[in-house]
Order: structure tokens, then sequence, then C-alpha cells
């Protein structure tokens, strides 16, 4: 099925690059380089040159921190949305936010897709992205509040959780008049989840595929790949491309990244030993 | 009779199947030539080549395919060629022609491939019987062989065109149409 993202539609096929930009001070991996709204543009302008399809615009970071009101968020990322749909309309624009307020904003501002990070915690917001006639992104968080981190959570199969979440609020959007080409799946790797249950969402994410949902993964220099090869934020690219080749393999469709091109060679390398994806151009021994 | 020769270039497969075409250029010439073949509708073309080389045939019947002949491409038998109405040959030059040839450098290419293409090109059907096999198999050239067989039934050959005459990945393509008489 085509996978419609606001404005934008892509083959049944197609994988998709979301590249983070955040409005935001303090998140962990930029630690507020783009906080500034002409930096933040230089930043789309970047990744979009880098192939980006979808940017990913943030006005909270994930972990806990200082409370920022719905007032306050609108101010980071409504104006920044029509800014950068404005300078970039070829480029699908979403935004991470789990706020209705914020989400219905977006939408005017002409935002393509709402990234619910915090898995339907505010389950109005599945309703705004149906009015605004936007693409949704339904997660697995284990049911955790915005900004908390996970502690001692269990679950007795993490991926089939994982499933029966995501589908159930893919078709409870869909009921609420979201475009069936538009809901996404995301299994949120290290939201609600400790480095096990990421490392096995991981490993069983074709599980995940054969719902039929166009599935994002988000890896990025996570703390499950910090924590699985013992490294700090800042050296953890090699094990997130691991990681997303695996994702890729199993049939992910959209990276939610903050390197646009090592990310993009691995997909396409992985779909063209999959078979899905003819080289870029292959002479060798055919001449 | 229409004569075309191609050359069989796994490049033109469609599993080999690129994003950015390698051989865009040839593809263009091949289909041009073999639309031509069989544009008066055969029902038989009598395909040459492959004995030397077993993706010819393949390379044959996906440019059949690929311009939307319906009837059969059989490989030829003696005696095909003198009543065939339509003939498709697959055959190249030389594959040592450069430093990155598939089989390196051999400066016996040139003339070669200058000998093999000027008789296509002029219709020279002794030229053609009489190329040196051993010199043909030591430049990797394909389908030459075959080619010398099959011109020894004809008595005439009008080229037409001449489509393609490079060597792009250091191996000698021709693409030539002709008419030619048993």
């Amino acid at each position: 099925m085509t996978l419609r993202l606001g404005r934008h539609e892509f083959a049944d096929d197609a994988t998709l690059m979301m590249a983070i930009v955040n409005r935001t001070p303090d998140s962990f991996y930029d630690k507020g380089a783009t906080w500034a709204e002409d930096s933040a543009l230089d930043r789309v302008a970047q990744v979009v040159d880098e192939g980006a399809e979808i940017v990913d615009i943030g006005g909270i970071k994930a972990a806990p921190g200082a409370e920022i009101d719905a007032t306050e968020e609108r101010r980071r990322v409504v104006d920044f949305v029509a800014r950068g749909r404005s300078a970039h309309p070829q480029v699908v624009i979403s935004v991470d936010t789990w706020r209705p307020e914020v989400g219905r904003a977006v939408c005017e501002a002409g935002a393509d897709l709402i990234n619910d990070a915090w898995g339907g915690h505010d389950p109005e917001l599945a309703a705004v992205a149906a009015a605004g006639d936007v693409a949704l992104v339904c997660t697995h968080t284990g049911g955790v509040t915005p900004r908390t981190r996970p502690h001692r959570i269990e679950y007795d199969d993490v991926v089939a959780d994982a499933i029966r979440h995501t589908v159930g609020e893919a078709e409870r959007a869909v009921a609420l008049g979201v475009d069936p080409r538009s809901v996404i799946i995301d299994p949120a790797h290290d939201f609600g989840k400790n480095t096990f249950h990421s490392l096995e969402v991981t490993r069983r994410l074709e599980e995940m595929t054969a719902t039929g949902y166009p599935v994002l993964v988000s890896l990025s220099n996570k703390d499950f790949v910090g924590e699985t090869l013992d490294l700090p934020v800042g050296e953890r690219l090699t094990g997130t491309l691991a990681a997303t080749a695996i994702s890729a393999l199993a049939g992910a469709r959209i990276f939610r990244v903050h390197e646009v091109v090592e990310t993009r060679q691995v997909v396409d390398m992985v779909w063209s030993i999959a078979g899905r994806r003819p080289p870029a151009r292959a002479i060798r021994g055919l001449a | 009779m229409r004569l075309v020769l191609v050359p069989p270039v796994p490049a033109l497969l469609p599993e080999y199947a690129s994003l950015t075409d390698p051989v865009a250029d040839l593809r263009r010439a091949c289909v041009s030539a073999v639309r031509w073949l069989h544009a008066d509708a055969p029902t038989q073309v009598v395909v040459v080549g492959g004995a030397d080389d077993p993706v010819a045939p393949r390379v044959a019947a996906a440019l059949l395919t690929s311009t939307g002949f319906s009837g059969s491409g059989d490989p030829s038998t003696p005696g095909d060629v003198e009543c065939a109405e339509a003939v498709l040959v697959l055959a190249n030059g030389s594959a040592r022609r450069g430093e990155r040839a598939p089989g390196h450098f051999d400066e016996r290419s040139f003339d070669f491939d200058h000998e093999v293409g000027s008789a296509l090109k002029t219709g020279d059907l002794a030229a053609l019987e009489a190329l040196d096999p051993a010199l043909a198999d030591d430049l990797l050239a394909v389908g030459l062989g075959e080619l010398g067989a099959c011109v020894a039934g004809l008595r005439t050959w009008q080229t037409r065109e001449v489509l393609f005459d490079d060597d792009p990945y250091g191996v000698q393509y021709w693409v030539v149409t002709a008419l030619c008489e048993s």
C-alpha cells in the first residue's frame, strides 16, 4: 500500500530517513546545538541536502528535566514548522509531541506527520491527526508517563505487548478517521524498556513488520546501544548502524536518525542484499 | 531477410538491472535494432550465438520479449539461416581492450576488432568467414565463429545501419542491422 504522509506519497517499498531536529537546549545527543532557530533551520537544510525525506521536529527532550508547558512547546515548534514548510516544501515535516493542542497548532502550520512518541498518552492526539489529515506514528512505551525513565518494567512478552498496543492504537486511529495509508507503528526502543527489551524487539522486529503496518525504528545513539557496547553518547554510531541493518533486514521502513548519510548507506545496502532494491550501478562481470 | 547483430552483454538482462543503467546507450541501440528485426512480424526469429556463451540465448530472449516479439525465438540449427525471415546474431569483439577491461590488455585487440568492424560495415562475407578462431578465443571475443558459419549460407549482406560501435568497458560492441539474401 502507498504510504501517505500528509502532502507526500511514497511507494510501498520505499525506505525513508527521518532526521531528528531538536528545538531544545538540552537533548542528549546534540546538547542544544540547534536551540537557536536559525541553527535549527540550518540543520534542516543540511539533512535535506543529505537526502532525508522527513524531518522530525521536537520541542521537548525525552529525558526528565525542567517542566515545559504547552505554551512553551508551541513557541518552540509551531513557527518553526511553518518556516521549514516554506523553505523545504518537498520534505515531510513531522512533529514529535504527545500534546493534542500542540498537534493542532502544527497541523495548521503545515506539518504532515505527528510522531506520538509517548505511545498515545493522550488519546485525543489521534483525533487531532484525523482532523488535520496528517499521518500518525503509534508507538509502544509500556504505558509510561511522558518524560519518565523505565524503572523495573517487566513484560510477559515485550514484542507481543508492542504489537498489541501499536496495532490497537493504529486501528483506533483509523476508526477516528486517520487515512489507513498514513498510520505507522514504532516499537520505541528504550521507551518503557530496559536494554534487554530493546535488544529483543530488534531481534524479533520481523514480527512487527509482519503486521503489514509500516514500521518506524528510532535507534539512533540510544542507551540500549550504549549499554550493549559500554560506550558513551558520541561513540554509538557503529552500534546504531548494526541495529539499523538488522531492522532494515526485518523490513523496517522509516529510520529516525541523527546521521542521515551513514544510515541511508546501511539501509540501501541491506535493502539490496534482501533483493528489494537493485544496485546503484553494476557492471562488474557483466560487460 | 533481416539480420541484426547485438553483443550478448549480461548487463542487458532484466535480472541484472541497476538503478542507473550502465549500458543505457547500448540498450537503446539493441532495442531499436531488434524492433526493426521483427517489424514485419515474422513467425520465427532464428538466434545465432550461444555455442561458446550460455548468456547469449538469454540476452536474445530478453531483447525479443522487451521489444514485444510474440513469435518463437529459436536457436539456429544448420540450414536454418538460409530460409529464415529474421536472424538475430549475438557476438562481440575483444574483451581485452584496456588495463581495466575484463581480460586486461592485449594489443592485438585493435587490429582484430578493426577487421571485424570493417567487415560488418561493408558486408564483407569472405572476411567474416575467414576470422581467426584461435585469436578470437584469445581475445575473449564471442559468437564470431557462429557468425562466420551463418554468413557462409548467405549470398549478400547489405549493411543498413551501425547503431553502436564502441568499447565502453574495454569490450568491443557492435549493433548492426543488415538486409541479406541467401
